[in-house]
């Protein structure tokens, strides 16, 4: 059929019951295997369709998860095809990792879809399905497009369009030169073309590697803590990020202007924002930052409310309660905070004295079950992620053959070039060769 | 009155490149041909650059000659400088590009129409294309009210219909080079449901040779030995010709930026599409204007004509105002101008509309070739002539139509880009737009298309057979040079010779030809005994071997691109009813009707998804039908 490539794919939600799956599809779903699963008997002498327990290894034999598998022997696969299932502990990092593990050594991202219409293409599922599978590809593939998106929108995404932009324009270049030799002043030569390159392979991989240590800033979890001033909202920020990143004092009105804090939880990037106390007030900087405060909570993915148990109750704070999912009455070690209770049914409520390092944890593992339960659809901006990185290591394969090229005609090297402008388009969903020419009659002054 | 004149089987209406090509093909393929022109004698007028071929063009005239089109053949007889381009940007961008004497071509071209058997030739302007009630064409009728009957036409009305040209706040009707504009024809089939743009294009001014000063200007010699375009023509010799390169300068900007107002680009008065690799000098200068100077080459225009072209200096702005400012570059001082610039208005058709073969979707023996579709260039016109021409012979036979891929050929890329993605500006080819370069090259242009023109019948047995045996002598060699091994110590020898370092083991000829610093001629210091071929041959041995890997990694491209090109797609399908598919997709598709699942691939508005939603909706009907 039109691909023989052998696809790979994270097939359940992560997080989901603690166990993620991992399917593989194709004619070496078995070789790619062997490679990366270590158990007591052989591989080759696994019977189809039965569980087996072992361990996935990388290339230097660290093992990486303990997880189950099962092997399916073509044709009687959802595919048709030989297929590899594995369940791995879930845990977003590490069935990213083991799927990385899968890409290199040679499979592929399966595409939305893609699964199924194997299973189609090879006689699995019957007619009266082929329209829904058709309009599955389109649905699946416009909600990973939104990820991609989102994405493309953050600052990865940026750097990505600019690193295709500097490929293109290198392009472009050698294309002025060779469509339109006769403008000599425009002309480039091979070495400055290497030398562009270099310099793009250092901002790739710079790319790629924060893409692996995660520090790389994707979207993720934007929580808004708010409240009443002096409620313990700047404490709550510190304690959970394990670091002082805002200014405590007992002083209402501390905080004026949003603190953003980039934190880890679980694996799954988390922003939160520490904001200024919401009450009436003729101050205008502090002003200001209450209409900051609000527009936060509206573009949060969570907000949380942090009242002060030992406080007094006022109209104002009934109506901030009111409106709130989630509330941390804080200073238990004041209060028992009695009072509220008629206000805070129906709500998740987290009991805290966070000056005392009491209702932390509590509050951690509240935001792992919120994003894991599908608070935000994490999984989509994962995958997009794995393709990009693998397109990523596409374009710098290609541009590394650049750099050890050592032809001495300009025209053998727009091959390389145009894979790697090839790679960063499927990315950001632009058309390489309509580009090029537009640019070139953007940038170079040719023609009669 | 109308009167019924006689009947032929294909009808060719233009004599330009476009129309000489589909002509001389019909007729040549023993199809009784009708070619009518406006004007006999401006048969193959180059309205603009007095030159073939270049970067990419220089490339589709090779392929014309491959095939058996006059082109190539014409342009050797006629040059007067020749030059092969990007020598020094490798093998497959070199590109052949030849100054021609413009009157001598008009006039060669003339001649090989005029003694062609089956072909009849007549100057009347064609109004209307008449058809059955089925849409398909029956005849043609011409402003002399003759009614001729055929079963094909082929419309190759280049930049005439409904022409208009600018120059400054002027304008009037008419053709290029003071010839009459075709008024009527593009109404009538407008008028019959075919959609029609109107594209813009521009020439620069001629000047008397007599009144530059060449002492000022940096001479351009032609290259030697000449390289013919045709691979019929064994060798030239002549007396070349220079061009000649100045600059623009500040002086010149400042007369162009003080009349701005006056031109009709920036007043709005222009309305049809102009080419972006075109620009006016007012373009270059506005968009550009960090730009010190800007490159002018003077090209002669004939042997027997003391006119020359001025290359770079396109413009609309008022004649006043040209004059000024060519008086402003070196050289050109004094400079007596012969004819002004000016820019072009025309009607040409949607190329949307047209299959592969370049006939219309909707109207069965009505085609279009060259710049009636939207493109632009003497070459481009020509190669679609040719493919126009050659399919309306196996149409009219009932044989299968003659497609080249984008794998074969930089006229199946042409010709792909127009109908499958249609165009917004006049379409120059260039390299840039081929994915698979290194396996287009000039000097394989025979090895790709000589077999295919012959089975078509436009290749005679005798030029076959040399291919056959250029062919099999390239095979043998590249052969001989990977079985050849030479010995360390001559191999150390010559590296150390050529300053390379030395190999410890025996190697092929073949690996020592992959090295960048050697090459073929080289290798012969170490390999005396060989084989003498001509220059042609021995090229391409070396070609082919050095580059052996690129084109490998191109062919295992190609692979992927033809399994989607072979998943082949109906043509009378309503894409409105296949739900999975986007909207915009559908309309697109319906409006393309891609022939194969590759060509709806390049659609713009059509996704990767969709294209799977398209292999699930056929296989499923696959399903059903078995
Ligand atoms: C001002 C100008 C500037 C140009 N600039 C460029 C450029 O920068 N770069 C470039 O590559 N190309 C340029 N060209 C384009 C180039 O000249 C054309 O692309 C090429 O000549 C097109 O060939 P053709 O065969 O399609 O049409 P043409 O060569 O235009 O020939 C058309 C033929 O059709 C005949 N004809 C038209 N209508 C009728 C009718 N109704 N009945 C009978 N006969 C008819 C005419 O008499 C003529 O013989 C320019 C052309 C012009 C006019
Ligand atoms: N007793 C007690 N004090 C606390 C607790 N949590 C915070 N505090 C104190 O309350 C005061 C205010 O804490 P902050 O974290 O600055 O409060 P805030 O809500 O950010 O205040 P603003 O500056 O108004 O935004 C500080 O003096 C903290 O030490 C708690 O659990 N118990
Ligand atoms: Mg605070």
């Amino acid at each position: 059929m039109i691909t023989d490539t052998t696809i790979a794919a994270i097939s359940t939600p992560p997080g989901r019951g603690g166990i993620a799956i991992i399917r593989m599809s194709g004619k070496k779903a078995f070789s790619i295997a062997k490679k990366v699963f270590l158990c007591k008997t052989s591989f080759d002498n696994l019977s189809s369709h039965s569980i087996t327990y072992g361990k996935i290894i990388d290339k230097n034999k660290n093992i990486i998860d303990q997880v189950m598998l099962v092997k399916l022997v073509a044709p009687k696969t959802y595919t048709k095809e030989d297929m590899v299932e594995i369940q791995c502990h879930g845990g977003n990092e590490v069935t990213k990792k083991i799927l990385m593990l899968l890409f290199l050594h040679g499979a592929v991202l399966a595409q939305p879809g893609q699964f199924t219409k194997r299973a189609f293409l090879q006689g699995r599922i019957d007619l009266s399905q082929a329209e829904a599978v058709m309009d599955l590809i389109n649905a699946e593939t416009s909600k990973s497009e939104k990820a991609a998106i989102l994405q493309l929108e953050g600052r990865t995404g940026k750097r990505i369009k600019e690193i295709r932009q500097e490929i293109l324009d290198i392009l472009s270049h050698i294309s002025v030169s060779i469509d339109y030799p006769e403008y000599e002043d425009d002309a480039i030569s091979i070495e400055k073309t290497k030398e562009t390159t270099t310099k793009i392979i250092k901002k790739l991989k710079k790319l790629i590697e924060n893409y692996e240590t995660g520090i790389i800033i994707r979207e993720g979890l934007t929580v808004v803590i708010y409240g009443p001033p002096n409620a313990g909202k700047s404490t709550f920020v510190n304690k959970v990020a394990g670091q002082e990143k805002a200014i405590v004092t007992h002083i209402p009105g501390t905080t004026r202007d949003i603190i953003e804090v980039h934190l880890n939880i679980g694996g799954y990037p988390v922003n939160l924002y520490d904001t200024a106390g919401i009450r009436k007030t003729d101050d205008l900087i502090e002003k200001i930052g209450i209409e900051k405060t609000i527009s936060a909570i509206k573009n949060s993915s969570l907000s949380i409310l942090v009242i002060d148990s030992s406080e007094v109750i006022t109209p104002e704070l009934i109506k901030l309660i009111k409106k709130a999912e989630v509330v941390v009455l804080n200073k238990i070690d004041l209060s028992n905070g009695e009072k509220y209770h008629k206000y805070l049914k129906g709500k998740k409520v987290i009991r805290t004295s966070l000056l005392n390092n009491k209702g932390i944890e509590e509050i951690e593992q509240f935001l792992l079950s919120y994003i894991e339960t599908g608070g935000i659809e994490i999984d989509d901006i994962v995958i997009t992620n794995q393709r990009h990185k693998q397109l990523i290591d596409y374009a710098l394969a290609s541009l590394i053959k650049i750099i050890k090229n050592k032809e001495q005609f300009l025209d053998l090297y727009a091959i390389d070039f145009n894979e790697a402008l090839e790679a960063l388009s499927q990315i950001t969903g632009e058309s390489a060769s309509e580009d090029v020419i537009a640019n070139i009659f953007k940038n170079f002054c040719v023609g009669k | 009155m109308e009167y019924i004149a006689e009947k032929y089987e294909a009808i060719v209406i233009g004599a330009g490149h476009a129309g000489c090509e589909a002509a001389l093909a019909l007729a040549r393929l023993g199809k009784k041909t009708m070619l009518f022109t406006l004007n006999n004698d401006s048969i193959a007028n180059m309205p603009c650059n007095p030159s073939i071929g270049g970067t990419a063009k220089g490339h589709l005239v090779r392929e014309i000659d491959a095939l058996g089109g006059q082109m190539g053949k014409t342009a050797d007889i006629t040059l007067i400088q020749s030059r092969m381009l990007n020598k020094a940007k490798g093998p497959a961008v070199h590109s052949l590009r030849a100054q021609i004497d413009r009157r001598m071509y008009q006039e060669k071209m003339k001649h090989v129409l005029e003694i062609q058997k089956n072909l009849d030739l007549r100057q009347a302007e064609v109004t209307d294309i008449l058809f059955n009630e089925k849409n398909e064409v029956i005849g043609v009728k011409t402003n002399t009210n003759a009614i001729y009957n055929c079963k094909v036409a082929i419309v190759c009305s280049g930049t005439y219909l409904k022409g208009k040209i600018i120059i400054g706040e002027i304008n009037f009707e008419g053709g290029p080079d003071g010839l009459f504009p075709a008024n009527k024809l593009s109404e009538c089939l407008k008028n019959k449901g075919i959609e029609i743009m109107r594209f813009k294009t521009g020439t620069p001014s001629r000047v008397n040779k007599r009144s530059i000063d060449f002492n000022k200007m940096e001479e351009q010699l032609g290259d030697e030995p000449i390289v013919p375009f045709s691979f019929e023509t064994e060798k030239l010799e002549m007396i070349q010709h220079s061009c000649y390169l100045t600059y623009t300068n500040k002086k010149t900007h400042d007369v162009i930026n003080r009349n701005l107002h006056r031109s009709p680009l920036f007043s709005g008065d222009i309305k049809g599409t102009g080419p972006r690799y075109c620009p006016s000098i007012e373009d270059k200068v506005v968009r550009f204007s960090d730009k010190e100077r800007h490159q002018i080459f003077i090209e002669p225009m004939g042997l027997d004509t003391e006119e020359m072209y001025v290359q770079g200096m396109s413009s609309s702005l008022p004649e006043q105002v040209q004059d000024e400012m060519l008086r402003t570059i070196k050289g050109l001082e004094n400079v007596k101008v012969t004819r002004t610039a000016y820019a072009i208005e025309y009607d040409c058709f949607n190329p949307l509309q047209l299959q592969k073969t370049l006939e219309f979707k909707e109207y069965k023996g009505l085609y279009s070739a060259g710049q009636s579709n939207g493109s632009s260039g003497y070459e481009e016109a020509a190669a679609q002539g040719l493919i126009a021409g050659i399919n309306a012979k196996l149409q009219i036979d009932q044989e299968d139509a003659f497609i080249l891929g984008r794998d074969e050929a930089y006229i199946g890329v042409l010709i792909d880009d127009l109908v499958t993605k249609g165009t917004n500006e006049p379409y120059r080819m260039m390299t840039s737009r081929s994915e698979y370069r290194l396996l287009l090259r000039q000097d394989n242009a025979d090895k790709r298309l000589t077999p295919k023109g012959y089975k078509i019948g436009l290749i005679s047995k005798q030029r076959y057979e040399k291919y056959k045996i250029k062919e099999h002598n390239i095979n043998i060699q590249l052969k001989r040079l990977k079985k050849t091994v030479i010995s360390p110590k001559i191999t150390n020898n010559f590296l150390k010779k050529h300053g390379l370092n030395p190999v410890i083991s025996g190697v092929t000829l073949d690996a020592l030809l992959k090295r960048p610093e050697i090459t073929y001629k080289k290798l012969y210091e170490i390999d005396s005994e060989r084989e003498k071929f001509d220059i042609y041959t021995e090229e391409e041995i070396e070609i082919s071997c050095k580059y052996e890997g690129y084109i490998k990694r191109q062919r295992k491209q190609v692979k992927q691109y033809l399994k989607m090109e072979n998943f082949q797609l109906p043509n009378d399908l309503d894409y409105q009813i296949i739900s999975g598919l986007r909207i915009e997709a559908r309309q697109k598709l319906n409006k393309v009707k891609p022939v194969s699942l590759g060509q709806a691939s390049r659609i713009s508005g059509v996704s990767p998804a969709d294209i799977n939603v398209l292999i699930i909706y056929f296989d499923q009907l696959k399903r059903k039908k078995t």
